[in-house]
């Protein structure tokens, strides 16, 4: 079954090493609030495998200045494409 | 004897009727409390009542009912440790009922 | 009602914050509910497992008691993430509960495998 894994702390909490832990492939991960600041350089996602999508909520990457310094991996969604994403994956698995 | 003036009983218990003050209790108010929920202790009732209290004081929480039948077929055996036997003494809502009488508060996730 | 399976990972330290405690409560809920309950400890939710604790001196409940109450509410077994316990230099006699130790392997496919995630 594939997940979506949100995760919304800034990249000092280390959440995206224990999600990727749980990451298999087809799963997504979505950034959002603090978690966005995962998507410019210093490159956090070189880990990531590419069979990975990654998205980032389109709003708090505005808000925070970010949305025109953001890897080219990365998708900036808004809120109606996020609630989408929650349901084309069979779950959700929140990182806060 | 009691400690209680039994005019003034309420004021001890929430609005559903449990204990406010767990060491508000005695054998006397267990005799009260189950006299309000209709049942006449007996040995086989205090003997679950007491393993209640020790649930309690070991675990710091009251058990919902499945915790509550685990651990008496733990403490006494599988004759007792089945959830009709304990029903049988206290009622349908038996992990309610025993927690009330034995002073608890409300076990929490109790259906 | 259909019979899920849920794994609730607990990834807090036990005294901190109010997290600890929660997951421990839904999944006691979970439990009574009949669900098919998994449980476990990541990140610093496995300080919750260290031996010794009585947090008395804190006002607050030793979390392994109420950690104990899981066999009751059947669930069968804690389960930990390796990696977890190896990088706070912890090992398996450290722990307060008996547990079953994963590797990162047995964690990812019992996240992959499960209909739900609760993860605080």
């Amino acid at each position: 079954m594939s997940a979506l894994h949100t995760i919304s702390a800034s990249p000092t909490s280390g959440l995206i090493n224990s999600c990727l832990r749980l990451v298999c492939p087809g799963d997504g991960i979505l950034f959002i609030q603090d978690g966005v600041y995962h998507c410019c350089p210093p490159d956090l996602l070189g880990d990531v495998s590419q069979d990975n999508a990654l998205f980032a909520l389109r709003e708090d990457l505005l808000a925070r200045g970010l949305l025109g310094k953001i890897s080219e991996r990365i998708t900036p969604v808004g809120f109606g494409r996020f609630v989408e994403l929650t349901v084309d994956y069979d779950k959700v698995i929140s990182w806060s | 004897m009691s400690k209680f003036n039994y005019q003034a009983f309420d004021d001890f218990l929430d609005e559903e009727g449990y204990l406010l003050s767990l060491d508000r209790w005695d054998e006397s108010v267990a005799v009260e409390l189950a006299c309000r929920e209709n049942i006449k202790l007996t040995e086989a009732h205090w003997e679950i009542i007491r393993l209640i209290r020790k649930f309690y004081q070991r675990y710091q929480m009251a058990p919902a009912s499945r915790a509550l039948i685990s651990y008496v077929k733990k403490e006494l055996g599988s004759d007792q440790g089945r959830s009709v036997y304990v029903m049988r003494l206290f009622g349908g809502s038996a992990a309610k009922t025993v927690a009330k009488i034995a002073g608890l508060p409300k076990p929490d996730n109790c259906i | 009602m259909q019979r899920k399976s849920l794994t609730f990972i607990t990834r807090q330290a036990p005294y901190g914050s109010n997290k600890a405690k929660l997951v421990i409560d839904a999944a006691l809920a979970a439990a009574v509910f009949e669900q098919q309950v998994n449980f476990l400890f990541m990140d610093d939710g496995v300080f919750q497992l260290v031996q010794n604790q009585n947090a008395e001196s804190i006002s607050s409940k030793t979390i392994g008691r109420v950690l104990e109450t899981l066999e009751l509410y059947g669930i069968e077994q804690a389960l930990v993430d390796s990696v977890s316990l190896e990088e706070r230099d912890l090992s398996a006699e450290d722990l307060a509960i008996p547990v079953k130790i994963l590797n990162v392997e047995q964690v990812r496919q019992l996240a992959a495998r499960s209909d739900v995630v609760i993860n605080l």
